[in-house]
């Protein structure tokens, strides 16, 4: 045989040559020093090519972007990525309602109108919530109370514990300014949609505790929150 | 998030088998697997055919939005990685026509000094060397070399991903190495 061509030895290193074919070239790659060499030199380049990574890690995560491109372009409601997002808003949200509750009663402390008309005018105000609905809301801030308003928080009484202090707040809301009044109203608004959307997230996922767990948790906020209020409004009564 | 990167290697084929068909219902803790287990191997591919990181970040988050799109259409016919491989090559031509780039810029010197870590001296300016060398190949050519010298696949295979011809394929291999070869000596 004469010296194959170049292409030909690529094939033969790169085991692609049919039988016949390989044979041959193999039977001349024993008796030609020239070829082995040129067949070595081959190799030696496709040895340095084959260490090379074939894994490189992009220089940053691109695991974020990929999310927010997904969820932007394919907006399906059933998608998981879509549900993961909107779970995400909602534990956002949710997050968000101790500083609402903060800043509300500071707000409040500081738009309170100064004594108006007689306390003869106003109504009387319960200081304590009736016993019954008291009975059914427990400590904060511990494990308990916690697993306890998972299950207190479907109770009738606590939503009616919620309901009697907003009368009491509404009902006393003329000794506030108006201004005083748009901001409760408005951030009383943000902490009942934010449980609103946890419940609506519920519905699609019933089994999540930790999202149960999360709305009784901030039912209990709003309660303490509309405590306060009606306690700060009421004090000068 | 999983904030350990496992790689294909890491991954068995039955537990890669498990997270596409997780991922094909809309898991996206098992996509998030799937798109570490694979990334490095998706990026140094858009890496070298483009032989420019930005565009190789961009293509590479292309390639997994897309594979996320298409996933019904993944019947494992061929395996999850190469499958990522065919969209990557699409992704990654694509990039080139609407961008009319013919000539690319060698700008992989971070990426893959971040790679080399932990190699010596002399091994990451021989990687360097090749690289650059790899960069300056014309399209074609640097595809079949990438495609068949560094991820391994056979030249039948490269055809499929390409779609071009076998005979074609092996010309354009040929012609790379000897290209590499003679950039290589000078």
């Amino acid at each position: 045989m004469t010296h194959p061509h170049e292409e030909t030895l690529h094939l033969h290193i790169d085991g692609e040559l049919p039988g016949a074919e390989r044979g041959e070239v193999e039977a001349h790659l024993r008796s030609c020093a020239e070829c082995v060499r040129r067949a070595d030199e081959v190799r030696g380049l496709l040895m340095r090519v084959a260490m090379l990574d074939r894994e490189i890690q992009p220089p940053v995560d691109l695991w974020q972007g990929i999310v927010k491109r997904i969820a932007v372009e394919n907006p399906a409601p059933e998608h998981d990525l879509e549900r993961l997002r909107s779970r995400r808003r909602v534990y956002q949200a949710l997050g968000w309602i101790g500083a609402i509750a903060a800043t509300l009663v500071l707000g409040i402390g500081l738009g309170r109108m100064t004594p108006g008309p007689t306390a003869g005018t106003v109504a009387t105000l319960p200081t304590e919530l009736s016993s019954d609905v008291a009975a059914h809301i427990p400590a904060p801030d511990t494990q308990a109370s916690v697993a306890m308003l998972a299950a207190a928080h479907e109770e009738p009484a606590y939503d009616s514990a919620i309901s009697e202090l907003e009368t009491v707040l509404y009902e006393s809301s003329q000794q506030l300014r108006p201004e005083t009044i748009a901001a409760i109203q408005e951030n009383l608004a943000i902490i009942d949609q934010a449980i609103a959307e946890a419940q609506g997230a519920l519905l699609a996922d019933p089994a999540n505790e930790h999202l149960r767990q999360h709305i009784a948790t901030n039912k209990q906020t709003k309660l303490r929150l509309l405590r306060t209020l009606t306690t700060t409004v009421t004090a000068d009564l | 998030m999983p904030t350990t990167t496992r790689s294909v290697a890491g991954l068995a084929q039955p537990e890669m088998g498990e997270l596409v068909r997780r991922s094909q219902e809309g898991d996206s803790v098992a996509f998030e697997a799937l798109y570490r287990a694979h990334v490095g191997k998706v990026y140094a591919l858009c890496l070298r055919l483009t032989g420019d990181s930005g565009q190789a970040t961009e293509m590479t988050q292309d390639v997994f939005v897309q594979a996320w799109k298409g996933l019904a259409s993944f019947r494992g016919e061929s395996g999850f990685g190469t499958w990522l491989h065919r969209l990557a090559f699409n992704v990654v031509r694509q990039g080139q026509r609407s961008q009319n780039r013919r000539n690319s810029r060698v700008q992989l010197r971070e990426d893959l000094v971040a790679a080399a870590v932990g190699r010596s001296e002399t091994a990451l300016e021989d990687r360097m060397e090749l690289e650059r060398a790899i960069a300056t190949l014309p399209p074609r050519a640097r595809e079949a070399l990438v495609l068949h010298d560094i991820h391994g696949y056979r030249c039948r295979e490269v055809a499929e991903l390409t779609g071009s011809a076998v005979g074609t394929i092996q010309a354009h291999l040929h012609r790379a190495r000897k290209m590499l070869k003679e950039v290589l000596v000078r």
